[in-house]
């Protein structure tokens, strides 16, 4: 856990730093916007991470049976939600200045939109039911298939069909059209970077969740 | 048609912030940047902090 807190430091200031004077390639309509792939994407990337551990967990407390793994796949599932909606605030503003609204009736942000939708279910489902074992069994198993309904809602139902998007309507999430070396350059860090503060928080919470 | 589109995007001189740049004033944004995520990196290890102690009162 140091280390990824010191990681996430270095990561972080160097992407907010690199993010800003590195150059970019010059695009139309997107322009200097474009930097904000090293704050837009991260977050949706650091959501499915959360989430993915926290679906991990989920399925950790319905075969094992600890309480431990509940709790923790809670707090993954909160965190990697805030993170969801900052990906998603984030997106409309930069959608409102490149395609000219803040939000299209485009698979990829209905999608997500559904996709977060399916995790307030989880919370209110979990916050609903007051006996102690039913609750972390049966929110349990509807984080399992949350998880699992979320990543054809992200990642495979845009590609079927178009999208404003990039890196949907049937092509891959990376490729040379949609980023070039120079942007790799920083996004990466920013990804890991930004995965790392989400673990962080994470682990901040459930220290929390842990002393009540 | 698309040829001509694809010409046109060439061709077009896209605007950037190169002025910012030379000027020195993006470095302005970059330390107000800074500021704000070394503010909050202090904030968690303080949070951090108080957990600890909280946990060692019990």
């Amino acid at each position: 856990m140091k280390y990824i807190k010191i990681g996430c430091v270095f990561l972080l200031t160097y992407t907010f730093t690199a993010g800003y004077l590195f150059d970019v390639p010059a695009l139309p309509i997107l322009n200097e916007t474009v930097r904000a792939l090293y704050l837009h994407v991260p977050m949706w990337f650091t959501m499915i991470f959360l989430l993915l551990l926290s679906s991990y967990h989920s399925y950790m407390f319905v075969s094992k049976g600890e309480e431990l793994h509940e709790s923790k796949s809670y707090n993954y599932a909160h965190v990697g939600v805030y993170f969801g909606i900052l990906g998603l605030l984030t997106g409309m503003f930069w959608a409102k200045y490149t395609w000219g609204t803040y939000w299209t009736n485009d698979p990829k942000l209905n999608g997500s939109a559904i996709g977060l939708l399916i995790y307030f279910g989880y919370f209110i489902l979990r916050s609903s039911i007051e006996d102690e074992s039913k609750k972390g069994k049966i929110s349990s198993v509807y984080n399992v298939f949350a998880f699992s309904m979320l990543i054809p809602l992200i990642f495979i139902l845009p590609r079927l069909t178009d999208s404003l998007h990039p890196g949907n309507g049937g092509n891959p999430g990376f490729n040379v059209y949609d980023m070039n070396s120079q942007l790799r350059l920083v996004f990466y860090p920013a990804v890991t970077g930004f995965i790392f503060l989400g673990l962080w928080i994470s682990d901040l919470r459930l220290k929390v969740l842990k002393l009540k | 048609m698309n040829f001509l589109f694809f010409l046109f995007l060439i061709l077009q001189e896209v605007a950037m912030a190169d002025a910012m740049r030379s000027n020195g004033k993006i470095y302005v944004v970059v330390v107000i940047s800074l500021i704000i995520l070394f503010s909050l990196f202090l904030y968690l290890y303080r949070i951090e902090k108080q957990i600890k102690s909280i946990k060692k009162d019990k």
